[in-house]
């Protein structure tokens, strides 16, 4: 069309020139005055324009996101009309990208809030977000603008465990205990007669004051449970068939762990060989309290499977790291002759090892019977509902 | 919830019935700008009563333009229906033409009739007026043409049923208008230039004439935002595009401010000069030259007095005298043709006018070149182009450089201003803060930034793209005797930075202390590297 408007505009010079039209001039004024005065405010007006996206940047698993998008025209120049394309990721928007038409006076604002749903763990950009405002008239091209992507982050399916029973050798924690070697002497029990043999240590002289004989305080026995689960995303050590949902439901299994673990305040790692964002994990040492845990979901919605160092050799170097009396959690596909024998050494080293195989693993009736005769807990899973064992009350 | 669709198509259908309506208010502006020329141009010719005619026509050229484009007829149907419609315009253009003076002229022309057939049925009158008609139909067929076209694209485009075309054929009607529109207007000017070169000696008629064509463009720039607004509204509509409820009635509203805008600036603008272009640069090269010469005798005042000052200090008798005035500014010595009279206003007028034409030339080639770059990239292979590109580019940048600079120096100048707390702020203008001054919150996150400096400088520095969770996951291998200070700072530095909690001073001495510890540490490192380093060398 910019040639049509060139041709015209010659032809109003030759008017003017040989015609001695001064309405020729006029003429030019209001025409490309037009295609100028448009040009300058879609350019003024696309440049005065702030955006800004407002929205928990964690959310978890189910969750329903609402996330605000803040248009504001911070000139004086009013835009006539604003196209916003947000480009969203298709597993949290099936409905595909968010596109509006605004239009905004002078210093005027407006918010366009939408909804994801929070249906896969991962980190996802949001955005980018694209506009395009123009003139009224339209004979300037429209000015494109766009803003850069944020991140989200959606945690991995959290399964509420109720009844989980972990082994542990570290006594003085906050769990209870059936064993009276691991006795706390922070937490009170009962009271009961002396007896010839009790400590003098454990006389309460208040109590036998108040009562006329002495008596003598019993300890509810209590352990710490520091737990490190040990998340096996190598892709060769699953079955290729059902590799994607075994990874996930590994990923499920040690959320859920982990949560439980955080739950009961005690203390909670990871130690992976799974890749975040194309590199290495490093292991997390076992912390306590939900802003760790908020750290280690963070860690598992980016996870993702890949050819790694293998299992038996993770443990073999993060193990030892390990203090003793740890719970060692194995969340893995496949449990072979090597893992087992390293499996071994964990436990020879006073830590207590937990086996989880998930999904449709081979030789699990082998597995199970190795575990029993090593002596530590084994479980399979091969979907979630295999979770169901820990929730009964 | 049936009433906003059934209002939409209410507004759609409005917006189509306006369009035919500046329509025909176009080419009825085209129509009397014909006139003006017929009858500037054949003297002896009659006009009265053709306007009504050449209303007529734009309704019947509208109404079967409509009619042919819903009913989808063959091309060789069009024509046939074209050709019928012609034959009968023809005859009534005939009847009106003789008529309009009265019967008698019409029963003088059926009797002239028996004897010069041929001359009484193509009389001057007639031809004149059928050459209007047809023009005027014409415009009308094809403007309407392209109307019946968005109508078709705009309101089939329902958001019920699927769309029957595809969203690119959005730009053709909206082109072909503007065609049309440039076309007709191209037609108008130059029929109105030259019906006004023929009759000069009217002021009215060119009044009227120049009234008629600015109207007739204002219309057509009313008619391009129209089919703006209904070629984006069809394209939003196709793809599912969530459009505000207030976007109709503001976009009339900036429209109308936009031409009102642009119709008083083009009316407002000067449209004539009485100095040609170098006329013009003449006088203001001169200004120049002028204007120098008075800072130059400025100068030279002050210099004189100083010497005068000196001379009489020192007992000295001096003989020298002011140094003359310059001649002052007379714009016509400047002029090729001397003699002239020019006033300022003419002065001004002309500068304005060439400021203007230029700049317009300039922003029409510009945009050329944008829209054809092939011709552009031809262009910058030659030298001359070349060096003023560079030199254009240069004082883009330098002019550039220097408004953000001043941008900059005034910016830093208000803040100064503004800010309670000058100390602060020239404290921390020169690199140095002093945390015990800082609120808790900002306390806390000095100690963390401390932190992320010194480990970077013992070479753990953080990645852009860590966060204070992951980063201090990296640093805790290198610092594990004081893991449990980084997790504090890390958690008070999380907390002042991301939630709304109030940040205490405790919590800020909790983080000074965390990070007391996570420096002895890092020193500790440091030296144990620089030992080692030592070691091997």
């Amino acid at each position: 069309m910019l040639t049509e408007y060139v041709l015209f505009f010659f032809l109003l010079l030759l008017i003017a020139a040989l015609l001695n039209g001064e309405f020729a001039f006029t003429l030019l004024y209001l025409v490309f005055g037009a295609v100028l005065l448009g040009w300058v405010w879609s350019r003024q007006a696309g440049k005065a324009m702030r955006y800004s996206r407002k929205f928990d940047g964690r959310v978890f698993w189910g969750e329903e996101i609402p996330i605000r998008i803040e248009v504001e025209n911070t000139g004086w120049l009013p835009v006539p009309w604003l196209y916003l394309h947000e480009s969203l990721p298709v597993e949290l928007a099936p409905g595909g990208p968010v596109k509006h038409v605004v239009s905004l006076g002078p210093n005027g604002r407006t918010e366009i809030v939408y909804h994801l749903q929070g249906r896969k763990r991962g980190c996802y950009p949001i955005g980018p977000l694209f506009a395009a405002c123009g003139d009224p008239i339209g004979l300037a091209r429209p000015q494109e603008y766009s803003a850069a992507p944020d991140h989200i982050t959606v945690f991995p399916k959290i399964i509420p465990l109720t009844s989980l029973r972990l082994p542990s050798r570290s006594p003085q924690g906050t769990l209870r205990h059936h064993q009276p070697i691991f006795e706390d002497p922070a937490r009170l029990l009962n009271k009961r007669d002396y007896v010839a043999g009790d400590s003098l240590r454990r006389i309460d002289w208040k109590s036998s004051a108040a009562v006329g004989r002495l008596q003598v305080k019993q300890f509810e026995p209590s352990i710490a449970l520091e737990t490190s689960i040990f998340l096996n995303l190598n892709s060769a050590e699953y079955e290729s068939q059902h590799r994607i949902d075994a990874v996930e439901l590994a990923i499920i299994v040690a959320a859920s762990i982990a949560n439980w673990v955080a739950g009961q305040r005690q203390a909670v790692g990871l130690v992976t060989n799974g890749l975040d964002s194309g590199r290495g994990v490093p292991p997390i040492p076992p912390r306590k309290g939900r802003g760790h845990l908020m750290r280690l979901l963070e860690v598992l919605a980016r996870l993702q499977n890949a050819p790694a160092v293998s299992l038996p050799a993770l443990l073999r170097k993060e193990s030892p790291q390990l203090p003793w009396g740890t719970t060692v959690i194995v969340i893995t596909g496949r449990a072979d002759e090597a893992l087992f024998d390293e499996l071994i050494q964990v436990q020879r080293r006073g830590q207590n090892v937990v086996l989880i195989l998930v999904g449709r693993a081979i030789n699990v009736q082998k597995a199970a019977e190795r575990a029993r005769n090593f002596g530590f807990p084994f479980y399979a899973f091969q979907n979630e509902t295999g979770l169901d064992i820990w929730r009964r009350s | 919830m049936s009433g906003e669709p059934a209002l939409s198509r209410q507004n759609e259908r409005l917006t189509v019935a306006l369009a035919h309506l500046i329509v025909g208010l176009m080419t009825l502006c085209f129509a009397l700008v014909c006139l003006t020329l017929a009858e500037t141009a054949v003297a002896s010719w009659d006009g009265r009563g053709v306007i009504l005619i050449c209303a007529l026509i734009i309704v019947e050229a509208s109404l079967t333009t409509w009619l042919l484009k819903k009913r989808e007829m063959s091309p060789a149907q069009v024509l046939a229906y074209r050709l019928a419609e012609w034959m009968i315009l023809l005859l009534l253009l005939k009847v009106f033409a003789e008529a309009r003076f009265g019967f008698a002229s019409l029963l003088e022309n059926l009797r002239a009739a028996g004897q010069n057939f041929w001359g009484a049925v193509f009389s001057a009158d007639f031809v004149i007026v059928s050459v209007i008609a047809f023009a005027v139909w014409q415009v009308c067929v094809l403007f309407n043409g392209a109307i019946a076209e968005m109508e078709i694209t705009y309101l089939t485009f329902g958001s019920d049923s699927p769309p029957p075309i595809a969203p690119e054929t959005r730009q053709p009607f909206q082109e072909t208008l503007g065609r049309h529109f440039l076309l007709t207007g191209g037609l108008i000017a130059l029929l109105g230039g030259l019906g006004l070169q023929t009759d000069a000696s009217r002021p009215f008629l060119q009044a009227q004439t120049t009234a008629v064509i600015v109207t007739y463009f204002a219309l057509g720039l009313i008619l391009l935002g129209l089919t703006n607004f209904t070629s984006l509204a069809t394209f939003w509509r196709y793809n599912r595009v969530k459009v505000a409820p207030n976007l109709s009635t503001r976009w009339v509203i900036y429209s109308l401010v936009f031409l009102s805008v642009l119709v008083g600036a083009a009316l407002w603008l000067p449209s004539h000069y009485k100095l040609g272009l170098l006329d013009t640069l003449r006088i203001l090269v001169g200004f120049f030259v002028a204007f120098m010469a008075a800072i130059y005798y400025l100068i030279l005042v002050v210099l004189a007095g100083l010497q005068r000052l000196a001379t009489r200090l020192f007992g000295v008798s001096s003989a020298s005298t002011p140094p003359p005035p310059p001649p002052p500014f007379e714009p016509e010595q400047y002029l090729q043709q001397s003699g002239r009279e020019i006033g300022k206003g003419d002065i001004v007028n002309s500068l304005f006018f060439w400021a203007i034409f230029i700049a317009v030339l300039v922003f029409a080639f510009r945009q050329f070149l944008i829209a054809n770059p092939q011709l552009a990239a031809i262009l910058r292979r030659f030298g001359p182009i070349r060096f003023l590109a560079s030199l254009w580019g240069w004082m883009k940048t330098a002019l550039g450089q220097t408004s953000e600079g001043a941008a900059a120096l005034l910016r830093r100048g208000l803040n100064r201003l503004r800010r309670p707390d000058r100390r602060l702020a020239a404290a921390a203008g020169r690199g140095y803060l002093n945390p015990r001054r800082l609120p808790p919150r900002q306390r806390v996150f000095f100690y963390y930034m401390a932190l992320i400096r010194r480990a970077g400088e013992s070479g753990a520095p953080r990645q852009d793209w860590q966060t204070p969770y992951e980063y201090e996951t990296t640093l805790l291998p290198t610092l594990p005797e004081a893991g449990e200070s980084l997790d504090g700072l890390t958690e008070d530095f999380i907390r002042a930075r991301y939630s709304r909690d109030e940040v205490t001073a405790a919590q800020a001495e909790h983080s000074r202390s965390a990070w007391e510890r996570l420096r002895q540490a890092l020193r500790a490192r440091q030296k144990s590297q620089a030992s080692d380093e030592q070691a091997g060398r």
